[in-house]
């Protein structure tokens, strides 16, 4: 009696299971039925905006081949990495995903992507696109390090700044134009008794990022000297560190930053605390929807003391397939479609990005999207170099970076030791990159061009 | 009643344990091997065993004092907050009163919403700048300066405690009033007849019949609490300068990061060889197997 | 004396009561009125406590451009499957600890304890391995078993302790009565349990309702994913959009809300009528 209803238990458990798993594989046998291909895409940063992006493209794309279903997936962008690395631990990557360019150091070598370069090199819009992207993009940032191109760039972001322009009227002051002005006017800006405060720092969650965009400045764009060593030991760097960090010690921003991750950053310029947010393009949607419009606008990324400009830009995401995808053919038309220049355009226009191809005509992007394209297209503009592409990176980002400097914020630690500590990290990971890698070399400032 | 050569509890514990074994033990026992292998993703093809080298890597780490006592501190707090804080809960409504069962649904829904929802929306109350508790307290005149909750080394792990503490209350709460409500009434009306106070009821029936429910809720809470990391993520990342990482948060991120479950691995061996000792002495404290229970 | 002694008993535990209804209260009164609040209203320094332009689009985005019926579907049917499955072989788990003395006993109650310091990042890809090869990865049976695992440990333990407190005598006066073990079991031990049993169905439950991460790893497929799933996809990298997350929050906590209305009935007058007394 008891072993009857422990089995009855278990076989009901097993009948609900194999019931909530059927609708899964129902689809696949329907597919192999009609000689239909099913591919599935994931997106690593959905949003209503873009599903609904996909769900429109995906609908053209199945209309103009009837042989192939595409199926959206999702997962949110916090998680996504984590789920990829184990989709590809257990080989059950999607046959199309959005790839994270900084992501490729790890998926590369791990062997969960499929080289594209043949597809690439015989596609016919190759010819259409930027030469910032043909070059940089394509050659210098994948070919160049990995020997083959693993993805295809859905868009451009590039960094600027974001202001309060009513502020600045207020205060009688010109929009800043070089890092100096930038300084300046995030002290002017700060007026703790109202609440407001001058720059949108970010301490936690990558906001080392925001300073090693100023020390970049003053070290020609360069990370790393010849051998490998970084250039955080440069005295130059030592001097920009203080000064930056002046801006959170100083209390041109708000005490709190030192905990402000990306939302919070955003959130703070955004709810009218912080008047200057360095951050890319695709903040300008959260903007327009938080915002009144004639509070803000978007200025070009400031010079530094030698008149350049040092930028950061690149692919914000880009189109990868899986190496084990039993559908490879199909997944490069699908991604081919996304790619093609008008689908890019509407893209590129809907999640406020830069388009990959130069554009027939002008006109064709939304209005301070150009702006963006002009700042890249500058003579003064350069490229920073990268941190590297060494495997430690992630264990970097993470976690370390950001808590040394925060001990620095908290007076715990001293600035020299501060970068001493980061920069023997990125010194002896950069320097056995490159004794395993002997042809590597360290990452090199490049000539951004759009045209 | 109680038989010593019967096969029925294997049938009746059969189900439970071959998940457990095909869904736990299976992949455990994986895990415990990457524990002695290089094993990083990023290197496929450099997979072999490397001895207790993944074990050197965790304990040469400089944080891992600090680490440790945060542990501690987190574990210590936030158990016994809840416990405390539930158990007050349990008592307050363990006899019935008007609008009981409307109270009750609303006192425990802090249990029934998502952990990311709760760290954030904490995040959000507690963010000095445009949070509304540092704005409330400020125009009630209760305090003069912000507090920077979540920014402050000093307060940092405490304001995630806090939020911690909130967010398992009901568990306790729901677990105690259980338990309280299976004590028979005629012990009270017995110790009433004998002019008992309310002290000694509490302390000889309320607290004497549960004490089963304290020890076992308290055991596994400790656990958990020990292992749960996601609203330390969520509100503070650990920061600001590790002043809030706890073992579970920091090692992972910091193993996960660089994609190394060797290490991964040897952390997660060495997180359960310390829980493992703290049951062996919680059980010899609170005299668990004599209990009855083992 | 005594009297006083009441009335100041009753007045602790109504400032009690107030004080939790309070704490709790405060932060969902804050989601709530985020819920209905414009966007442009959520994020100021000038704090807005009660909304000023009330309004409704949270929701109604919810509904309409969110698959959030097909949020709630999944969830409420994982929720419930993990509650039912795991109540049930909690019980009949722990009836056998309870009741049995046997030779793997003690050995078994250490194997469930040891069960809950596995740390769930460990065994996360192993998992994902077994699933793949046995066609689980990304179906809502996958995660009801991912669910079932989890809970089943600590419901089977609280379950035993249930079992204990019912005096064994009751069992056997029923058996004596002429009822077969199990007759006895259902007849008359489960009703006296009822509270416990509702406690653990309700602790399955909300686990499963609750839980995020392995729904995340675990589901591809937007037509399969759950409601804490579903909330996490309106905070992006740079944005929350909290009127809509909030909106979904009040929403998914409406189920919960319900069923521990529903539920506290027994967990509350399970024992007075029952045969303890009589």
């Amino acid at each position: 009696m008891l072993k009857k209803i422990t089995m009855g238990i278990l076989a009901s458990l097993m009948l609900v299971i194999s019931a909530c798993s059927s609708s899964n594989s129902n689809g696949e046998d329907k597919g192999s039925n009609n000689e239909k291909v099913e591919i599935s895409f994931l997106d690593v940063t959905p949003s209503p905006d873009r599903t609904k992006y996909f769900n429109e493209i995906i609908a053209a794309f199945e209309q103009e081949n009837p042989d192939i279903k595409v199926k959206l997936e999702t997962v949110p962008w916090d998680q996504a990495f984590n789920k990829l690395t184990m989709q590809g631990a257990s080989k059950t990557l999607p046959d199309v995903m959005n790839m994270y360019p900084a992501w490729l150091n790890t998926f590369v070598p791990a062997g969960y992507l499929e080289p594209l370069t043949a597809n690439y090199d015989a596609w016919p819009d190759k010819a259409k696109l930027t030469s910032f992207v043909s070059n940089i993009t394509m050659d210098e940032q994948q070919r160049k390090l990995y020997k083959d191109i693993y993805y295809m760039p859905d868009a451009l972001m590039s960094g600027a700044l974001f202001v309060r322009k009513d502020w600045f009227e207020e205060a009688k002051l010109p929009l800043p134009k070089t890092w100096e002005e930038i300084f300046a006017a995030s002290e002017k800006l700060t007026d703790p008794s109202k609440n407001r405060y001058g720059w949108a720092y970010r301490g936690a969650r990558a906001g080392f990022d925001q300073i090693l965009a100023y020390i970049t400045s003053v070290t020609g764009g360069e990370t790393y000297e010849k051998d490998g060593k970084s250039v955080l030991y440069r005295p130059e760097a030592l001097e920009a560190f203080v000064k930056f960090t002046d801006i959170y010690k100083k209390g041109w921003a708000p005490k709190d930053s030192i905990n402000w991750g990306y939302q919070e950053m955003v959130q703070g310029f955004t709810s009218g605390v912080t008047g200057i947010l360095n951050q890319t393009t695709e903040v300008i949607a959260a903007a327009k929807s938080s915002m009144a419009d004639d509070s803000w606008t978007v200025i070009p990324w400031p010079k530094g003391a030698d008149g350049k400009r040092y930028i950061g830009a690149g692919a914000s995401w880009g189109y990868s397939v899986s190496a084990e995808s039993e559908h490879k053919e199909a997944s490069w038309k699908f991604i081919a479609f996304l790619s093609t220049p008008e689908n890019n355009l509407k893209y590129a226009n809907a999640m406020t990005m830069i388009p990959i191809f130069k554009s027939e005509g002008g006109a064709a992007v939304d209005g301070p999207m150009q702006g963006f394209i002009d700042t890249l297209d500058d003579p003064d503009s350069y490229l920073v170099a990268n941190l590297g592409n060494f495997p430690e990176l992630g264990e970097f980002r993470e976690g370390f970076m950001d808590a040394e400097v925060q001990k620095y914020l908290l007076n715990k630690q001293t600035a020299e030791q501060t970068l001493k500590n980061l920069g023997d990290f990125l010194t002896n990971a950069q320097q056995k990159y490159m004794k395993d890698n002997p042809d590597a070399g360290v990452p090199q400032v490049t000539k951004p061009q759009m045209r | 009643m109680k038989r010593i050569k019967s096969k029925e509890p294997y049938y009746m514990l059969a189900p439970s344990f071959l998940l457990l074994c095909i869904f736990l033990l299976y992949p455990l026992l994986s895990s415990f091997l990457y524990a002695f292998q290089s094993y990083k993703l990023t290197a496929p093809n450099a997979i072999g065993f490397n001895g207790i080298n993944n074990f050197k890597a965790v304990f040469q780490d400089s944080n891992f004092g600090l680490i440790l006592k945060n542990s501690f501190i987190w574990v210590v707090l936030t158990v016994g907050g809840q416990f405390i804080l539930g158990f007050i809960l349990a008592l307050a409504l363990r006899r019935p009163f008007p609008g009981r069962n409307f109270y009750q649904a609303i006192v425990f829904l802090p249990w029934a919403i998502s952990s990311f929802v709760v760290g954030l929306t904490f995040r959000w109350l507690l963010n000095a700048e445009y949070g509304p508790v540092n704005d409330l307290l400020l125009r009630l005149g209760i305090i003069k300066d912000k507090i920077y909750f979540l920014s402050d080394p000093e307060l940092a792990l405490y304001t995630v405690i806090v939020t911690m503490t909130w967010y398992g209350i009901p568990f306790f709460a729901i677990m105690l009033l259980a338990a309280m409500q299976s004590i028979p009434e005629d012990l009270y009306e017995a110790a009433d007849i004998d002019g008992a106070g309310i002290w000694s009821k509490f302390w000889h029936i309320t607290f004497s019949y549960i004490k089963q429910t304290i020890i076992l809720t308290l055991l596994l809470r400790t656990i958990w609490v020990f292992a749960s990391a996601d609203l330390i993520y969520i509100m503070t990342a650990g920061g600001p300068a590790n002043s809030s990482s706890i073992l579970s948060s920091y090692m992972f991120m910091k193993a996960y990061s660089s994609l190394d479950y060797g290490q991964a691995s040897a952390i997660g061996l060495f997180f359960m060889a310390l829980l493992i000792l703290f049951c062996y002495l919680f059980m010899k404290a609170t005299k668990f197997e004599k209990a009855g229970n083992f | 004396m005594i009297r006083t002694q009441r009335a100041f008993f009753i007045t602790v535990r109504i400032c009690i009561l107030m004080f939790y209804l309070l704490m709790v209260l405060l932060p969902f009164y804050w989601l709530f009125i985020t819920s209905v609040k414009p966007r442009m209203d959520i994020l100021t320094t000038n704090i807005q406590y009660w909304p000023k332009n009330f309004t409704l689009d949270n929701y109604r985005v919810l509904w309409s451009s969110s698959n959030f019926d097909v949020f709630l579907k999944n969830s409420i049917l994982v929720s419930l499957g993990t509650g039912v499955f795991t109540t049930c072989f909690a019980i009949l788990g722990g009836y056998a600890l309870a009741r049995y003395t046997f030779k793997l006993k003690t050995m078994a109650v250490y194997g469930l304890l040891l069960t809950q310091m596995i740390p769930g990042v460990l065994v996360m890809i192993p998992t994902a391995i077994l699933f793949s090869k046995v066609g689980l990865m990304n179906s809502l049976g996958g995660l009801i078993i991912i669910y079932i695992v989890g809970n089943i440990p600590f419901c089977l333990i609280l379950m035993r302790s249930f079992f204990d407190r019912i005096p064994v005598d009751l069992e056997e006066a029923a058996l004596i009565d002429g009822c077969s073990k199990l007759g006895a079991l259902f007849r008359i031990v489960l009703p006296i349990m009822l509270p416990g049993i509702v406690a653990t169905f309700v602790f399955a439950f909300i686990g499963a309702w609750n839980e995020l991460l392995c729904a995340i790893m675990f589901i591809s497929s937007d037509e399969l994913k759950t409601i804490p799933v579903g909330l996490s996809m309106f905070v992006q990298n740079y944005d929350v959009n909290w009127g809509v997350m909030t909106a979904g929050a009040v929403m998914a906590l409406l189920p919960s809300l319900i069923m521990f209305a529903i539920v506290q009935r027994f967990v509350v007058e399970g024992l007075s009528d029952g045969a303890v007394k009589g």
